[in-house]
């Protein structure tokens, strides 16, 4: 038996898929210091807007339209109560996290009058493929692996890479950083600091939106409860185990992502090992290199702290 | 003096308490009209299902128990500065302590059930323990690590009742029932849900974290860790050693709702232990001021809730989970609650200007 086959990697991509839109997201928030714990809420709801918007109107960009809405919303209630009211920014993410499992299940009977998941599959997002490829060498494999995917999975690269852009070569990446790492000083230069922490916060709403539209309406044509089932937690610990930065979250999701579907694939087989112990693995490698083991990661140095602005 | 202020600011808190819980239940009662059940009758089914029958207080009783505990869990720590948003893992791994001693050792009653504890806490307090000593040694944040150690045990507890040593039946995702002797005496043997003892361990460990907050040393320096560690370190108090003990005792809180749910109510662990409990903990704490008597009305609130899902579901035609949104209003409120009079305050100042 062969496990490591192309349909293992292109697991492997869809798996990773959420967890690159989130991780990213987390970043957006906590390098400008907001600490996001909400982001599992946020995935959930988002996969349920998206089924929303596209039973309402049978399409489903307009479903992931909805899904980046209330991420947005949601995004700015945990701005208001952290950034605003400089309430303490777990609290805050863990009343988005319950407050979105109880929304999505109240919505899912009264909008869909059924409960657990909804019935009939909504439009879902395309699937690409590209026929021409696999006329060329290796390309039925490459084929197998990286194409027949919706487009929300080509367009996570572009976001890694405009976002590596943003961070580092332009003035908001550069007022992004300077408030995460020191907003005294970022304000003394002139930064309006809440404004910058609005913005990574919302932003990171409406990426985790797009992650749970990704599941509910990419992967499945369904919202079924409690389907980000930890992924925003994964995808937190993906920004971590990526030290903070674009690419380093791209590559920890994949690894999670390789994680995850090698344990579905394990699971039923005879192999010794547990198909549990797989999906352990991204939590204890995340706690593994936080601890300074391998390589150390430490966040933003003002990540967490709410800022008041000096009165003068 | 400050005997004075302390007890204008606990009747304040509890104030605060009381608006979080009733602009909730607004929220709760609004999503539940527009939903189209009545406002009547939701707060009938609210009632019925949560005091006004005898299965009803029965229910709401045993949602009590692992509440107080998972309160706790989050409230003593808090007391130190610390989150311990771990309560899922911790509160999963010490059922499996409880429930590898009532499968596998067979002794008189007390014994067992003494046993079972000791495992449970130990369990509890290492899955506490580790993140505080990474806190302490690195200096990684506890909530981080807290939630890593949620999912591993969730894993682990799942890869032993499942396809590992403990799994009861090939098939099934549970381990086989415990010892009698290892079972919790019941106090109240109501069919269906019969209340056991484990709620006089829950009001018993409230107790002893009030005993231990406010009349020992220990306590003395957990609270002057939270209140500002670097003026406790310059008074001679081992600020790391205080976060380890904090996480321990959250620990310990959270372990044993695993063991009296174990004990008490399941007799048995499954795949789909109920881990949402430790976040309905958090709110409890929140709610409850982080004082180890608040929380004890605290549960008995949100566990009156919970009891009356199904009659919310039934009789008044209200999804259930209204009561999360209810959940999530009050810890969003409570949140606030710091910051809303010093707003007023700045406010007033600035009116004076």
């Amino acid at each position: 038996m062969n496990i490591l086959n192309t349909t293992l990697f292109n697991q492997m991509i869809v798996a990773a898929t959420p967890l690159i839109y989130t991780s990213i997201g987390g970043l957006y928030s906590e390098r400008t210091g907001v600490v996001n714990i909400g982001l599992e809420g946020m995935m959930l709801s988002g996969a349920f807007f998206a089924v929303w918007g596209s039973y309402l109107t049978g399409n489903p960009w307009i479903g992931v339209l909805f899904a980046g809405a209330i991420g947005a919303i949601l995004g700015i209630i945990h701005a208001f109560l952290s950034i605003t009211l400089r309430a303490d920014q777990i609290i805050s993410g863990t009343a988005i996290n319950i407050f979105s499992t109880g929304l999505t299940g109240y919505l899912l009977i009264v909008i869909f009058k059924t409960h657990g998941s909804t019935r009939n599959p909504v439009a879902q997002l395309p699937y690409i493929h590209f026929h021409a490829i696999e006329k060329l060498p290796f390309g039925k494999t490459i084929s197998e692996v990286f194409f027949n995917q919706t487009p929300l999975v080509y367009l996570s690269l572009v976001l890694v890479i405009l976002t590596w852009i943003l961070l580092y070569k332009t003035p908001l990446g550069l007022h992004m950083r300077a408030v995460g790492e020191n907003p005294e000083a970022a304000d003394n230069m002139g930064i309006n600091v809440y404004r910058v922490r609005y913005f990574g916060v919302i932003m990171s709403g409406i990426l985790a939106g797009i992650a749970g539209a990704q599941l509910s309406i990419g992967v499945l044509s369904q919202f079924v409860q409690g389907m980000s089932s930890g992924r925003g937690f994964i995808a937190l610990a993906a920004m971590i185990f990526g030290k903070w930065t674009p690419w380093g979250a791209f590559f920890a999701s994949l690894l999670f992502g390789f994680g995850e579907a090698l344990a579905s694939n394990l699971q039923g087989t005879s192999l010794a090992i547990p198909n549990q112990f797989f999906l352990m693995i991204p939590f204890i490698l995340t706690m593994v290199v936080l601890a300074g083991f391998v390589g150390r990661s430490t966040p933003p140095a003002a990540d967490g702290k709410p800022y008041e602005k000096e009165n003068k | 003096m400050e005997d004075k202020t302390y007890g204008i600011e606990s009747i304040k808190g509890f104030l605060f308490s009381l608006l979080a819980v009733i602009i909730a239940l607004l929220v709760g009662v609004g999503f539940a009209i527009v939903s189209g059940g009545s406002f009547l009758n939701t707060l009938k089914a609210l009632y019925m299902g949560s005091f006004g029958t005898k299965l009803g207080l029965a229910a709401t009783l045993n949602n009590t128990v692992p509440l107080i505990f998972t309160g706790l869990a989050v409230a003593l720590p808090f007391k130190a500065g610390l989150f311990n948003i771990g309560g899922a893992g911790q509160m999963y791994i010490g059922a499996v302590g409880a429930v590898i001693i009532g499968l596998y050792v067979n002794l008189p009653p007390l014994i067992e059930i003494s046993l079972a504890f000791l495992v449970g806490i130990i369990f509890g307090a290492l899955w506490g323990f580790i993140p505080g000593y990474l806190k302490a040694k690195t200096g990684v944040h506890e909530v981080i690590n807290t939630i890593m150690m949620n999912y591993i045990a969730i894993y682990l507890v799942r890869y032993l009742v499942s396809n590992g040593p403990l799994n009861g039946m090939i098939g099934t995702a549970r381990t086989k029932i415990i010892h009698k002797s290892a079972q919790l005496p019941i106090l109240w043997n109501f069919p269906i849900n019969p209340v056991s003892a484990g709620i006089l361990f829950a009001i018993a460990l409230s107790f002893i974290f009030y005993w231990l907050l406010e009349y020992t040393s220990i306590g003395f320096e957990l609270k002057a860790t939270g209140q500002n560690p670097k003026a406790a370190s310059y008074t001679g108090i081992n600020v790391n050693k205080n976060i380890v003990i904090a996480m321990v005792l959250g620990g310990i809180g959270a372990g044993l709702a695993g063991v009296c749910f174990t004990l008490g109510q399941t007799h048995f662990v499954s795949n789909d232990f109920p881990v949402e409990m430790a976040f309905t903990g958090i709110a409890v704490a929140l709610l409850g001021r982080n004082n180890p008597f608040g929380v004890i009305p605290a549960a008995f609130l949100f566990g009156a809730l919970q009891a009356s899902n199904l009659q919310l579901q039934l009789y008044a035609n209200v999804p259930k989970d209204v009561v999360n949104i209810m959940q999530g209003v009050v810890i969003l409120f409570v949140a606030m609650d710091r910051i809303i009079p010093e707003l007023l305050a700045k406010r007033a100042r600035r009116k004076k200007a």
